[in-house]
């Protein structure tokens, strides 16, 4: 499933993209309800993960984003972890969401198209590229 | 004042009147549909003709994922 960017998140990207506000470091997340990202949601319509072992990331170094491709093109991030440290009971995980350090504005989402996974035993992995790609 | 047409992300409302989230428009017209429950919860996946989805009303929206009035509004709610 393609990522969304909702209504919040365009007016985040469109005033960082001119200057008018400077983007902040966007954090990845993951989230445990079953929904499927909208145009009219907000970062509080995201229940984050919180299996033993989880912990949000912060894509904190922009000079780690790589640009690639042309018509389109693309933007991505290094792979990226969530792994669990313990057996526990079973966590599903539903998809990924993306905010803005400080501001918590919901820049995008999306949803697993093969999910949920499940979060169960010590070591058990959630992998993910973050990228975007424009047109 | 958002146009009427419809876009991904959008709520929208099927010819029997179940609420879901346009995912993607597909090929022959079609489109995916993510249809929801009263909670707002994902509870199937289907493909529907794009012509039979018209955009939801606010009150078509479950809820616990209801926007902002004026946000709502801002986008043809």
């Amino acid at each position: 499933m393609a990522l969304l960017v909702p209504n919040v998140g365009e007016s985040y990207l469109l005033q960082a993209f001119v200057a008018k506000t400077p983007a902040t470091p966007p954090i990845l997340k993951l989230y445990q309800n079953n929904v499927t990202p909208a145009e009219t949601d907000i970062n509080t319509n995201y229940t984050v993960a919180s299996f033993t072992g989880y912990s949000d990331i912060v894509m904190s170094t922009g000079a780690s984003w790589t640009v690639s491709g042309s018509a389109p093109t693309q933007i991505a991030y290094p792979q990226q972890s969530f792994t669990s440290s313990a057996n526990q009971a079973t966590q599903s995980i539903y998809g990924y969401y993306v905010l803005a350090q400080t501001s918590n504005t919901l820049l995008w989402a999306e949803r697993f198209s093969d999910g949920p996974y499940p979060i169960t035993n010590n070591g058990d992995q959630i992998r993910i590229t973050p990228q975007i790609t424009a047109d | 004042m958002a146009s009427k047409e419809l876009r991904k992300g959008m709520w929208v409302v099927l010819d029997d009147d179940r609420v879901g989230i346009l995912v993607s428009f597909l090929d022959f017209g079609t489109s995916e549909v993510h249809l929801v429950n009263g909670e707002g919860e994902t509870i199937l996946v289907v493909q529907k003709p794009t012509s039979e989805l018209r955009q939801a009303a606010f009150t078509d929206i479950p809820e616990s994922r209801r926007p902002a009035l004026n946000v709502a509004r801002q986008l043809g709610y």
